[in-house]
């Protein structure tokens, strides 16, 4: 893929579905398939049983044999149906297009495999198939039914009121007045009946329609709360496993494992202004409690968006917003040991006021553009990359890419940050759009290690499981402990995974850019928070970016 | 010249009335109509237990929409015909509707039916759309559906009723065993929607569950015993069951010979042939006690011979359906002939109820007993109704 390969693909998206993050369509998946570099985009059903969309795109000059299949994480590798081929589109070399059909609901992937004719190779991307919206009827459909059931209501009273009355006539004989008031009362009775049957038929209906409500993927609740212990303050994230509608046997808090190293990924922005960014890792204190001591976050209305993943494949986001009361706590005076070493927070300018910061401080940083370079707290600076047209443009997928420049302005030497070159987070101003990235796509690599494993081992998946969940989560806490001794390069190791990153590659681009491929799925305002690190520190970039309609 | 081709036209035409018997071809055509749908439905069910997924075109689909083409088409050409075309003879035996059409009451059930096969497609799909293909027979849509094709059935059955009656003593006799095998055949076909429609409650693993039986009394006798009512001879009830049953075996025999391989996942059964839909439940037997009972107590009114007939219904289904589920579960059943082993494809072939009954779903004792009276009281209404219904259809004309 080349570094400014943008606008790749038009999606058709119109559906929204919300479960590893908030209101972002598709699943994009960018890495290798054997010795090719693809990317592939899986546009999941917003009705189960439904069709996925997947578009892949590869760069080669042979023509290819490519197929996709789900793979559900119950069901395995043993349980996938025939695959379906995703046939060339038109006109666009080197991309394949074709239906998935996900009839579960439930964690599930699907795996694209290319055929060249001497190798086969294959990738697979997670992908949670949830109902997630219910359509309306299309005004012109609704007057054809509506005929149409006219039609039959009018049909129907006549059969009735010629059946008690002409129906029974010997041929030639003609209705007399008894005949003719057994027809009236044959329609008065069917008019009757039919309206019986049609309001019994609309309560069916209602109650299909509420049923599908039910099941419909609504995000678990949960609930954040501060509290002020020893001049710190405190979150405390519940998670409400009471309130699971559906799929609550593959959401259990318990089978929670962790994702980049960490239980929770949790990102604390300021309602509002989008001011201040914060991305801190919670600890469990039980199975559905989590705790976090907060940084030097000023006080205000917050959104809190906490990524989990699950052994189950299943991952989502909890969604609360919180008050958090002003504390001047400085760094020297946090208690070290309670905060995260990967924890990091930044404030910047607002996003209304870009030009004029109205707090100007020393730690305040002000947001890129598109275009432009920002100057980062170490003197380096990042620059987003402009897409072709000059304008980013919703349901369009692009690469967003960030060049970072030390301060001699040579490129930088990025570092692994959790396991990766780079990370970034996206959120639309109302937060009606919300995603946390990687320059693999913005898929839960948690949930796809989990279904890997999985998958290698076949056979019954909940066999495989401790019958009580609490055993499991016992289990991971002790990984955890695991990793909080290890040395900081074994454990990057560990959270890069089974990630290919090849330096010998031609085509590698050094340490110094990060891309990320990712599609908006609506027109707004947008603010993009990228953090990677550098020099052995965290370091935080923010760009504030207008997405056009289609 | 003219002479010629009049003589000629006229040779045909009495070829052609030989050759039907002077039956109306309409009424091969929506008997034929009716096969084409219950082949279609069956073949449709076996198709999502075996590989699932199909498009608006597939065989089994071609083979209902044919039946509702063909039902529909040759009723709303017979009715046009008589409406605009028709001599007064052809109008006097036609009931007269809306003013200007003409028309028999079968070919009117036939358009309703087509009509509404019809209008189920495009509510079907917006269905799947926006609740997502249900793997289910009875939804709102489907039930458009089944309706539509009910009521083509019971349009053919209605359109053979109403010649029969017609001309009950004048007829030839070939002509009337041909009738009356068409009407048999029919109602059969008929029989084996009703089946069909109530056919997730009727699972061989419901056997020894009194809801089995009190399903079984709302949804049959109706039609049984309406049937039997009007058929011309002794055995209407028992030729209508037989049919049923002769239909569902041999398509439980021959659509496994085909392959299949499932083409939705999760595959947890791993197939490679058609699955059967099911081997019939054992209808013909109270449908023997009917006739029976219809043919020794002549004189009864139709109150108390309901009473009895729903005893014996709820009673006889029970003695022979209860032990032959447990046959059905047994290794003996599981062969070409039964058709036991069919397994749907997304469900695994080690269920641990696969040829078990669950003990939560066995009845016994007190709810047994509360549950076949429920069921006989169920079946009071179906076969009062069904008694009812078949003195109108013995009365029908046109």
């Amino acid at each position: 893929m080349r570094k400014n390969l943008v606008v790749i693909i038009v999606f058709f998206i119109c559906i929204m579905p919300a479960y590893t993050h908030v209101g972002s369509p598709g699943v994009i998946f960018e890495g290798k398939a054997g010795k090719y570099d693809v990317m592939v985009n899986i546009n999941p059903p917003n009705v189960i049983p439904g069709t996925s969309l997947v578009t892949l795109l590869v760069e080669s000059e042979r023509e290819l044999k490519v197929t996709a299949k789900p793979v559900y994480w119950f069901a395995g590798y043993e349980g996938t149906p025939k695959a379906d081929e995703l046939l060339p589109v038109k006109g666009e070399s080197g991309k394949y297009r074709g239906i998935v059909w996900m009839m579960n609901s439930g964690s599930s992937s699907v795996e694209v495999t290319i055929d060249d004719g001497d190798e086969v190779a294959s990738v697979f991307v997670p992908v949670m198939a949830i109902a997630t919206a219910q359509e309306e009827m299309e005004p012109s459909l609704g007057y054809i039914l509506a005929v149409l059931a006219i039609l039959l209501v009018a049909i129907m009273i006549t059969i009735v009121a010629s059946s008690a009355s002409t129906a029974m006539l010997k041929p030639g004989e003609l209705p007399d007045k008894r005949i003719n008031r057994r027809k009236w009362i044959g329609a008065s009775i069917s008019i009757v009946v039919l309206a019986v049957l049609l309001f019994g038929g609309k309560n069916w209906w209602d109650s299909w329609a509420e049923d599908y409500n039910r099941y419909m993927y609504k995000p678990m609740a949960a609930k954040g709360e501060i509290i002020q212990e020893g001049g710190q303050r405190k979150l405390i994230l519940n998670a409400d496993e009471k309130s699971l509608t559906n799929l609550s046997s593959l959401r259990k808090m318990n089978w929670v494992i962790p994702d980049h190293g960490k239980l929770m990924h949790m990102f604390m922005i300021r309602k509002g202004t989008m001011d201040v960014f914060a991305h801190l890792h919670p600890t469990r204190v039980d199975s559905t409690t989590f705790e976090t001591t907060l940084p030097n976050l000023p006080g205000g209305r917050y959104y809190i968006f906490a990524d989990i993943t699950r052994v189950t494949g299943f991952a989502e986001t909890l969604v609360d917003t919180v008050d958090i009361p002003e504390m001047n706590v400085s760094f020297a005076s946090l208690d070290s040991a309670k905060l995260d070493k990967d924890d990091t927070f930044m404030i910047t300018n607002t996003l209304a006021d870009k030009d004029q910061p109205q707090l100007l401080d020393a730690d305040m940083l002000v947001c890129g553009t598109p275009g432009s370079a920002t100057e980062l707290p170490d003197g380096s600076t990042a620059i987003l990359e402009a897409s072709s047209t000059g304008d980013f443009v919703a349901n369009e997928l692009y690469k967003l890419t960030f060049l970072i420049k030390d301060p001699d302005g040579e490129p930088a030497e990025l570092e692994p940050y959790l396991g990766m070159m780079g990370h970034a987070v996206i959120m639309r101003e109302d937060a009606g759009v919300f995603i946390h990235l990687h320059p693999v796509g913005n898929y839960s690599m948690g949930s796809q290690q989990a279904m890997e494993e999985r998958f290698s081992k076949g056979g019954n998946a909940w066999a495989a499981l401790p019958k009580v969940s609490k055993t499991f989560a016992d289990s991971i806490d002790q990984v955890l402990v695991g990793y909080s001794q290890m040395p900081e390069e074994e454990l990057e190791e560990i959270m890069m995974g089974d990630m290919v990153h090849d330096i010998t590659d031609p085509a590698h681009e050094g340490h110094s850019v990060v891309a990320f491929p990712y599609a908006f799925p609506e027109a707004g305002k947008y603010r993009i928070w990228l953090q990677f690190k550098r020099n052995g520190k965290i370091l935080n970039a923010a760009f504030d970016t207008e997405v056009k309609e289609f | 010249m003219e002479t010629i081709a009049l003589e000629n036209n006229k040779r045909v035409l009495s070829q052609s009335a030989t050759a039907t018997l002077g039956i109306p071809l309409y009424l091969y055509a929506t008997v034929f109509a009716s096969l084409c749908v219950a082949v279609g439905i069956n073949w449709d069910i076996s198709w999502h237990m075996s590989i699932g997924r199909d498009g608006l075109l597939s065989a089994p689909h071609i083979a209902v929409y044919l039946g509702a083409v063909i039902a529909g088409g040759f009723s709303a050409y017979e009715v046009f015909r008589i409406s605009f075309w028709g001599n007064h003879t052809d109008k006097a035996k036609s009931v007269k509707f809306w003013g200007i059409f003409y028309g028999s009451l079968g070919s009117m059930f036939c358009i309703w039916g087509a009509l509404a096969m019809l209008t189920s497609a495009p509510f079907d799909d917006w269905w799947h759309n926006t609740y997502g293909l249900d793997v289910t027979i009875l939804s709102p849509p489907h039930t458009v559906l089944a309706l539509g094709i009910i009521m083509v059935q019971f349009g053919a059955i209605i359109s053979v009723l109403a010649v029969m009656n017609q001309s009950p003593g004048d007829m030839a006799a070939k002509k009337k065993k041909v009738l009356s095998a068409m009407f048999a055949i029919s109602a059969g076909f008929l029989l084996c929607m009703v089946f069909t429609l109530v056919s997730e409650f009727l699972r061989r693993g419901n056997m020894h569950n009194v809801s089995f039986y009190q399903v079984s009394a709302l949804a049959f006798p109706i039609f049984l015993v309406s049937i039997s009512r009007a058929y011309p001879g002794k055995w209407g009830a028992t030729f209508m069951a037989a049919i049923y049953s002769l239909f569902m075996m041999v398509m439980a025999w021959i659509l496994p010979l085909f392959p299949a391989e499932p083409m939705l996942g999760p595959v947890l059964n791993r197939i490679t042939n058609f699955q059967a839909f099911n081997f019939p439940i054992l209808l013909i037997f109270p449908a023997l006690a009917i006739d029976y009972i219809f043919a020794k107590f002549q004189n009864w009114n139709d109150w108390k011979l309901s009473i009895l007939t729903a005893f014996a219904f709820v009673l006889v289904l029970m003695a022979f359906q209860w032990p032959f589920g447990d046959f059905l579960q047994s290794p003996y059943a599981r062969n070409w002939f039964f058709a036991q082993e069919s397994w749907y494809y997304a469900i695994p072939p080690d269920f641990e109820y696969r040829y078990a009954f669950q003990p939560w779903r066995v009845s016994s004792g007190m709810a047994l007993l509360q549950g076949t009276a429920i069921a006989i009281g169920l079946g009071f209404i179906s076969i009062r109704l069904g008694l009812a219904w078949g003195n109108w259809m013995k009365k029908v004309q046109r």
